[in-house]
């Protein structure tokens, strides 16, 4: 029988991979608008 | 509160759900693909709600909360289309199919990613919000017709399965999956929604210095 | 008018979407909203049907299918539920869950001769997921018929 192993690990790792891409990159832009807010809300 | 759900049902369902009679271990691709359904299917009615609640009310934050679920479901779309291609190979013997189900589903990815694209374009908010708005209650017209496209014409994919055609440890396995997506599809859109409101907030800074930080 | 960089390209994409939801719409709905035609259908269309590219969907028949190892050559009937069948043959091993009683879609020619040629055999599987019985091996029928393949 042919190993289908392959695919099943294929599914699981694409997934997460777009998912971590795309949490990361929200991350990074959320810190980077909050630094921004603090810049021209000094104390707020 | 995500992760530990993703962790319980990546568990639940790579070791403890036995595999499937027919399809024997590949069939655990479905743990990945139907939960990134229910996350794109949440996205987009979050998108869809508030953008018709936006016309109506006209409140900024609906905009920004109709943005960040259009965006999250775009993104599952995408996982759910490409899980799909994964599971489809081994089984049905292609990556891809023009049968309504497929067709259907990537009708609604490409209008939302419209949505995107026309939000990118629009300098204006308001007309950003307002056409942004108008796309995203058509797209939304096409969930119904991807879930029941299955039931109304020929199709390679499968009818929706139910609790009584999936064995009820692949059942749990699933659900608990399907929770976390959810969880993860919900705390993402929150965090995007919060974006939204800063980056406005600063766009508007910019056009009138000094009222942006009133 | 000018657009910048940045709005240029975006325009570029969006044009690019829009083209891909026309072909989606016109292409995709427009040939495939019957994505198969049945057993039935295809012979009431008869001689009108030779040669035409078709995808025909139906249940591998019981008790039909012959693999020929030294040709790489599957045939089988596909029936509907009216009892109808047409025989078809195909080239290549099938995908793994190819067994008796399944459903197929099959894409390619009908001949004059009776029978459908096919160039790709795409399996239909049913909504039910079950753990495989006790002591049941899985895939048995396929390794089993295509053995001299697999080794």
């Amino acid at each position: 029988m042919t190993d289908n192993t392959g695919f099943v690990v294929a599914a699981y790792v694409v997934t997460a991979a777009l998912v971590t891409l795309y949490t990361w990159r929200l991350t990074r832009r959320l810190k980077q608008a909050r630094r921004t807010a603090d810049h021209q809300l000094p104390g707020g | 509160m995500a992760l530990p759900a993703v962790a319980v049902g990546l568990y639940l369902g790579l070791v403890w759900a036995p595999p499937d009679a027919m399809m024997g271990n590949v069939q655990r691709i479905m743990y990945v693909h139907f939960p990134s359904w229910i996350a794109t299917a949440l996205s987009y009615l979050t998108g869809f709600l508030c953008s018709v609640l936006y016309l109506v009310r006209r409140r900024p934050a609906l905009d920004h909360l109709a943005q960040a679920g259009v965006e999250v479901g775009v993104l599952f779309n995408t996982t759910g289309l490409i899980t799909g291609s994964i599971w489809g190979r081994p089984t049905w013997g292609v990556w891809w199919t023009w049968d309504p189900r497929l067709t259907t589903t990537a009708i609604m990815l490409i209008i939302f990613v419209g949505y995107l694209l026309v939000r990118a374009f629009l300098e204006d908010p308001d007309a950003r919000a307002r056409v942004g708005a108008l796309v995203a209650i058509v797209g939304f017209v096409t969930l119904p017709i991807v879930y029941f496209s299955v039931r109304w014409w020929r199709t390679l994919h499968q009818p929706q399965s139910s609790p009584n055609t999936v064995d009820p440890e692949m059942v749990v396995a699933l659900r608990t999956m399907m929770v976390a997506f959810a969880l993860g599809a919900a705390y993402l859109i929150s965090r995007r929604y919060e974006l939204a409101r800063l980056e406005a907030a600063a766009e508007q800074s910019e056009v009138e210095p000094g009222v942006g930080t009133a | 008018m000018l657009l910048s960089g940045r709005r240029a390209g975006i325009a570029l994409g969006g044009g690019i979407v829009a083209l891909v939801f026309a072909y989606l719409v016109w292409g995709g709905i427009g040939n495939n909203l019957v994505y198969f035609l049945t057993p039935t259908e295809l012979l009431a269309k008869g001689p009108a049907a030779y040669g035409a590219s078709i995808r025909l969907g139906g249940i591998v028949q019981p008790g039909t299918v012959h693999w020929d190892a030294d040709r790489h050559e599957l045939r089988f009937r596909l029936a509907d539920t009216n009892d109808h069948n047409v025989e078809v043959v195909s080239t290549g091993v099938p995908p793994e869950m190819f067994t008796e009683g399944i459903g197929a879609v099959v894409e390619g020619v009908w001949t004059p001769d009776g029978v459908f040629h096919c160039h790709n055999l795409m399996i239909k599987h049913s909504n039910e997921y079950r753990p495989p019985p006790p002591g049941a091996k899985p895939a048995e029928y396929y390794r089993q018929l295509f053995r001299k393949q697999l080794s």
